[in-house]
């Protein structure tokens, strides 16, 4: 048991069927894909290649048209508190300051009433966010807004963390430091992580293995381990690997 | 830089009143009759003060406005929310919704008094019909606005249907709520004037009537800016309640 990966992906596809045109579209087909139980699995691929949709389904937000897909051994079927998720757009609540939108992140949860507090003061100062509690997202920069995200997901101490681009809208310069930062945050919490990007440099930091989407239909092209010794080699050979998807994305040939 | 811009509206309204009554007392460029000058206008309306009949009228009209504009808030703001939020009520309910909108409700008002009499109530209904839309619509844009990114975060942390909209469309829609709120009272100024425009005797509307018939238009047009007064007074109350039920959305609009 103990060997099992913590998440099953087989079979999956997700169509759609777009009222405009009649068509139907196919944004995945035939994922298959384990992730082992405190693994760094990043997800490269160029936009529109279905990533987000694979990630949506193990969030519980979206239903496979076919496949399944197993979180803990059991099939998902909604979200549950073993899966949180980061989203690019921070998606944290204007109306909230960073401890109250932390909070959210476990008030759905009765059996983590006792020790809120606690909890939410943990996930704050790991993401160093401490002596911003009571700021309002608007007042934080977009790196710091990430971080109110991270602790959100934190919280409630998930299995799984499903990042979604969650560096996508910060900064350059922001992102460097996010990075890094990200690594410390993970490893400290030894969560199993599936983080999606289409930074080739971002999945070869901070991948235990990468894998490499193509598009039309969305699917997995390969999948590559990361070690200390192939870190040069592999941003090559993922950009090749690459290349022709991304420049056809680039050039709207999708459509 | 805020207390600059107060200053550049009051210094505004007093050029416009300087203006006008530049052009009418100064320059004779209207007959005074017809085009009364700010100073006649306050004469006016301290005459009408000194023969102590105006609190009366304008209480009137106050009550009924108040009655009218808290009746559209309480039917208003619940219809939005039913439009906004589902798509059953708002396939069904919607084509009857904007048939009553498109419709010009201020030519019921006859109609109200030959069905309710010369009360209070065929005013209070037509107050009542002329807040409601804004009121109801913003409230639904306000639902249907909210960003979904949003409601699947509370999605993934466990949220269900009604914890969704308790706890972020309801929230997220405020802003927009109070907006429509702020638009009813203006309406109901109007719903005011047309209420008492016909059958009764009471009221700042019926005022303003009975003094053009009159030819004694400095005192209706008294009366137009006395009402004036009191809807910005209404609304800046208003605008004062967004700002404290929801101050992270007035700060954001800088």
């Amino acid at each position: 048991m103990a060997t099992d990966p913590i998440i099953q992906i087989r079979d999956l596809s997700v169509r759609y069927h777009v009222a405009r045109t009649g068509n139907r579209l196919i944004a995945v087909q035939d994922v298959d894909l384990d992730v082992m139980e405190g693994e760094f699995l990043t997800v490269l691929g160029p936009s529109g290649c279905g990533k987000t949709t694979v990630l949506n389904c193990v969030a519980g937000l979206l239903t496979p048209t076919t496949g399944t897909i197993l979180a803990g051994g059991r099939p998902v079927t909604a979200p549950g508190p073993d899966r949180a998720v980061v989203f690019q757009d921070y998606a944290l609540l204007p109306w909230r300051t960073v401890a109250d939108n932390v909070r959210f992140g476990l008030e759905m949860q009765p059996r983590l009433k006792e020790g809120a507090a606690d909890r939410i003061a943990e996930a704050i100062r790991l993401v160093g966010l401490s002596g911003f509690e009571n700021s309002y997202p608007r007042e934080l920069s977009g790196g710091m807004q990430q971080r109110a995200g991270l602790a959100r997901s934190l919280v409630a101490d998930p299995r799984i963390l499903l990042m979604d681009e969650p560096l996508g809208a910060v900064d350059a310069l922001t992102r460097e430091v996010m990075r890094a930062e990200l690594k410390r945050i993970i490893d400290a919490t030894g969560k199993t992580v599936v983080f999606i990007t289409h930074s080739i440099d971002e999945a070869v930091q901070l991948g235990d293995r990468i894998a490499v989407f193509s598009s039309h239909p969305g699917t997995i092209k390969e999948i590559v381990s990361v070690t200390p010794g192939n870190r040069d080699g592999l941003r090559d050979q993922l950009w090749k690997s690459l290349e022709s998807d991304a420049v056809a994305a680039a050039r709207g040939a999708a459509e | 830089m805020r207390d600059l811009k107060r200053w550049a509206v009051a210094l505004e309204v007093a050029a416009l009143f300087a203006l006008w009554e530049l052009a009418i007392s100064g320059l004779k460029l209207a007959n005074p009759s017809f085009v009364p000058p700010p100073s006649a206008i306050w004469t006016a309306f301290t005459g009408m003060l000194a023969d102590g009949s105006l609190p009366e009228h304008a209480w009137f009209s106050t009550q009924n406005a108040v009655a009218g504009f808290l009746l559209a808030v309480v039917v208003g703001v619940p219809c939005g929310l039913a439009l906004g939020s589902s798509r059953l009520v708002s396939d069904v309910a919607g084509p009857p919704f904007w048939t009553a909108y498109a419709m010009p409700r201020i030519a019921f008002q006859p109609l109200l008094v030959l069905w309710l009499g010369f009360g209070a109530a065929p005013k209070i209904l037509i107050i009542f019909l002329m807040a409601v839309f804004p009121i109801a619509i913003n409230t639904m844009d306000g639902i249907r606005g909210v960003d979904p990114s949003l409601v699947r975060a509370a999605r993934v942390y466990g949220a269900g249907r009604i914890q969704v909209f308790l706890k972020v469309q309801l929230w997220a829609a405020l802003p927009l709520i109070l907006t429509g709120i702020r638009m009813g009272v203006a309406r109901a100024m109007v719903g005011i004037v047309v209420g008492e425009f016909i059958g009764g005797s009471q009221g700042l509307g019926y005022l303003i009537f009975r003094r053009s018939a009159d030819f004694d238009l400095a005192s209706a047009l008294a009366l137009t800016l006395l009402l004036v007064v009191i809807a910005n007074v209404l609304m800046a109350l208003v605008s004062l309640a967004r700002r404290i039920a929801a101050p992270w959305y007035a700060e954001g609009v800088s």
